[in-house]
């Protein structure tokens, strides 16, 4: 059903051009129902799609492909292909004005194959049938090469969102392997691979003002591309900086204008009337006010919510209310939904820029360090110790392997390692869950180099491929339910734009988002810009415990992750049906119950690796 | 529920200004590692003969310690809130002091409140219910 593929819901892989590869294209090729082919005649491109998703350019016998949402028509992509180099030519293509796209080029039996910057758009590959096949999908390539799922990194995911570079990336299952953001898949006549870096993270060494111009810009263009093909797009306005500055972006274009609050029972969240004043600025915008209680509650469908993505998301709680937002969107006539997720990701470093900062300058970094003290409640002796830190990235990760037990909230440990809290399992975690992580952690330690030279640079990446990764999965929920979602904040200019500038002008403990605030100038009421607070939204989570208690109980009853061996049923089922503990933070839970609900969905009998298999399925 | 993203902008006190404020911080850290029940009897009589202030007047005391003491400025609602009254009490005044806490999401806090409503405090406290409650009483 080619016709009804809405962006972002189907899949594509990616060929070599070469005779052996004919029969990794039989095997995908069952399920595709498009065909892009090499100038030798050979499959290049097979998969699902829609219409306008891909633009392919003919440029003799090179071809090239964007993937996603690109400006690009045709013939504008055909002009930037240089006919001698079309492999090379995507370097230009990359750093040009994109929206979010895999790029692909074909010439001569060699191929280039690479996602976004930001790892929102990911590529996996596999061996099949004896050559590398590339695909946007690690689900797609695992039923192909019918691959079985490795424990180990299912107890690694238990450590969600804290997964320590570079292991968050990794597929669960045995034999598929991702394209690490940035980096490209260069695949030859033969069909062998190897990936070569083709992004590097800019220099944290602009100021602020300067950043803020070119950050304001990007943003700009980030919306315009969206909003130019008009007819009705739809945005968050949740009262948030962030969204707010999006409406007032997107207001500017072409595009009609649908703004949607959804509104809490919390009476302590102040999101709704700032986003109601925000909305009296906004006079073309349809703002429509949606309580969250209209919605189906956090949770629901949680038995199989793990079905049709590709890795354990911790989207899971909301994966029903986000897909009947899309749908209700999607009925209103909006093609695309802008998400103003990824804004707190790029536009401010986490605590470990205090251990950057206080190098270069001292000065600000311990007038900065002392608010932040005070607010965090971090005891002073240990945050001395943690300044004067100097380990490697490895050495640092070796080191945390030791102590994997929770870290509870407000115990005063200071945040400046290499990753803003170190790596941790959930109390109910085994000891052999903690065998497999720590034995992980040290193979990693040996060879592993961080995102960026510096901690604060560091961590600000890590963020940003967390923060990807669970938006990867989001966009799919809501593509499949009629409407994608598109995240402007992730898009590699705006990334890049944010994260030239400072670390300690884009965060201090003294401003809410200085370098967002300084941007929107022109764009956005500076009654609005004057913000302070921000939205929390953790009583819905809560309520959502309560209301699916049946379900989650059922889930619990026999857990799969207790079946490997990986976690105590008993306490997860006491920290899942009783009380919550107060100082853990709630997402320790979701991502235990998102590993769980994916397990269900993708560890059955039929797909278990034999050790799996007889245990699953009793 | 809302929570504050920045730490709080902080007057700056002239030298002369700043040993009472800072008598109330000091006094009111020792106070605050006391039991509730502790805290409670001592502000109580502390309270007693204090007409209630205004909400200018305890929003004033409030800002004035927040501008001698970082901790005051963060997280530190307790010694916060109890200096807070103090200060106001040096000055012939009383505000209401409140702690209480939620369950969902768990959260604990302490403020004062004056004309009824809470003191610079928003929009964390609405929704969290009071668990003790000092307010002004005359001498009788």
């Amino acid at each position: 059903m080619p016709e009804s593929t809405t962006p972002g819901s189907g899949w594509f892989a990616v060929l070599p051009d070469c005779d052996a590869a004919r029969a990794a294209a039989a095997v995908l090729g069952a399920e595709a129902t498009r065909i892009v082919e090499h100038a030798s005649g050979r499959p290049w491109l097979v998969g699902r799609w829609a219409e306008d998703e891909a633009v392919v350019a003919t440029v003799g016998d090179a071809r090239v492909a964007v993937v996603g949402l690109s400006p690009l028509t045709e013939s504008r992509l055909a002009a930037l292909v240089r006919e001698d180099d079309a492999l090379g030519s995507l370097d230009r293509l990359a750093t040009g004005p994109v929206g979010g796209c895999h790029l692909l080029a074909s010439q001569s039996g060699r191929l280039r194959s690479q996602g976004t910057a930001s790892g929102l758009r990911q590529l996996f590959s596999a061996r099949l049938a004896g050559v590398v096949v590339a695909c946007d999908r690690a689900d797609v390539l695992a039923t192909a090469v019918d691959a079985g799922i490795d424990e180990r990194l299912v107890a690694l995911r238990l450590m969600d969102p804290l997964i320590p570079h570079p292991l968050a990336e990794r597929p669960l299952w045995r034999g598929v392997s991702a394209v690490p953001a940035g980096t490209a898949l260069l695949t030859d006549a033969a069909g062998n691979a190897r990936t070569r870096r083709w992004w590097q993270a800019p220099e944290p060494e602009l100021p602020l003002a300067e950043g803020a111009e070119r950050l304001a810009e990007a943003l700009a263009d980030a919306v315009a591309v969206r909003t130019a093909g008009g007819g009705v797009i739809s945005s968050d306005l949740s009262g948030g900086l962030d969204s707010t500055s999006l409406c007032f972006l997107a207001a500017r274009g072409p595009a009609r204008l649908l703004a949607l609050t959804l509104t809490g029972a919390d009476p302590a969240n102040d999101d709704l009337s700032w986003a109601r004043r925000a909305a009296a600025h906004l006079s073309d915008t349809d703002h429509q006010v949606l309580p969250m209680d209209e919605l189906p509650p956090h949770y629901t469908g949680v038995l199989r919510a793990g079905e049709g993505v590709d890795e354990p998301f911790t989207g899971v709680r909301v994966r029903a209310p986000f897909a009947e937002t899309a749908r209700r969107l999607a009925g209103m006539g909006s093609r695309l939904h802008l998400s103003g997720e990824g804004a707190d990701q790029i536009l401010s470093a986490r605590p470990p820029y205090l251990h950057t900062t206080f190098r270069t300058r001292p000065r600000t970094a311990l007038t900065h360090l002392r608010a932040t003290l005070s607010a965090q409640r971090w005891h002073l002796l240990p945050t001395l110790r943690a300044l004067a830190d100097r380990r490697s990235y490895g050495r640092w990760l070796a080191d945390t392997a030791r102590d994997l037990s929770p870290v509870l909230a407000l115990d005063g440990t200071p945040a400046l390692g290499w990753q803003m809290l170190r790596p941790q399992l959930p109390p109910w975690a085994s000891p052999d869950a903690a065998a497999a992580v720590r034995e992980l952690l040290w193979q990693t330690a040996l060879e592993a180099e961080p995102l960026a030279p510096t901690r604060g640079q560091h961590e600000v990446l890590w963020s940003v491929r967390n923060g990807t990764r669970l938006a990867r999965q989001l966009t799919r929920v809501t593509s499949e339910a009629g409407l994608p979602t598109h995240y402007p904040f992730y898009d590699d200019r705006v990334v890049e734009a944010a994260l030239a500038v400072r670390l300690h002008e884009r965060t201090t403990p003294f401003a809410y988002k200085p370098l967002l605030v300084r941007a929107m100038r022109e764009a956005v009421p500076a009654e609005l810009l004057a913000r302070r607070t921000k939205g929390e939204y953790s009583a819905e989570m809560q309520s959502g415990l309560r209301t699916r208690r049946a379900d989650l109980a059922d889930l619990l009853d026999r857990p799969l992750l207790a079946t490997l061996g990986l976690v105590d049923a008993d306490a997860l089922r006491r920290a899942c049906l009783s009380m919550f503990p107060p100082r853990l933070s709630p997402v320790t839970l979701e991502a235990t119950l998102a590993v769980e609900t994916w397990l269900r969905a993708h560890a059955g009998p039929a797909s278990a690796t034999p050790a799996m298999g007889s245990e699953a399925a009793a | 529920m809302s929570v504050p993203s920045v730490f709080q902008e902080r007057r700056r006190l002239p030298m002369r200004r700043r040993p009472l404020p800072l008598l109330a911080v000091g006094a009111a850290h020792l106070i605050g590692r006391l039991s509730p029940l502790r805290i409670r009897q001592i502000l109580t009589a502390c309270s007693l003969g204090g007409r209630p202030a205004t909400y200018a007047e305890a929003a004033r005391a409030r800002a004035d310690v927040v501008a001698v003491s970082v901790r005051c400025a963060g997280q530190g609602c307790l010694p916060r809130s109890i200096a807070t009254a103090l200060l106001c009490r040096a000055r012939g005044t009383w505000p209401t002091w409140r702690t209480g806490m939620r369950t969902v999401p768990m959260v604990a806090h302490a403020w004062v409140e004056a004309e009824g409503r809470p003191v610079d405090d928003l929009p964390l406290t609405p929704g969290i219910p009071p668990l003790i409650t000092v307010a002004p009483r005359a001498r009788s």
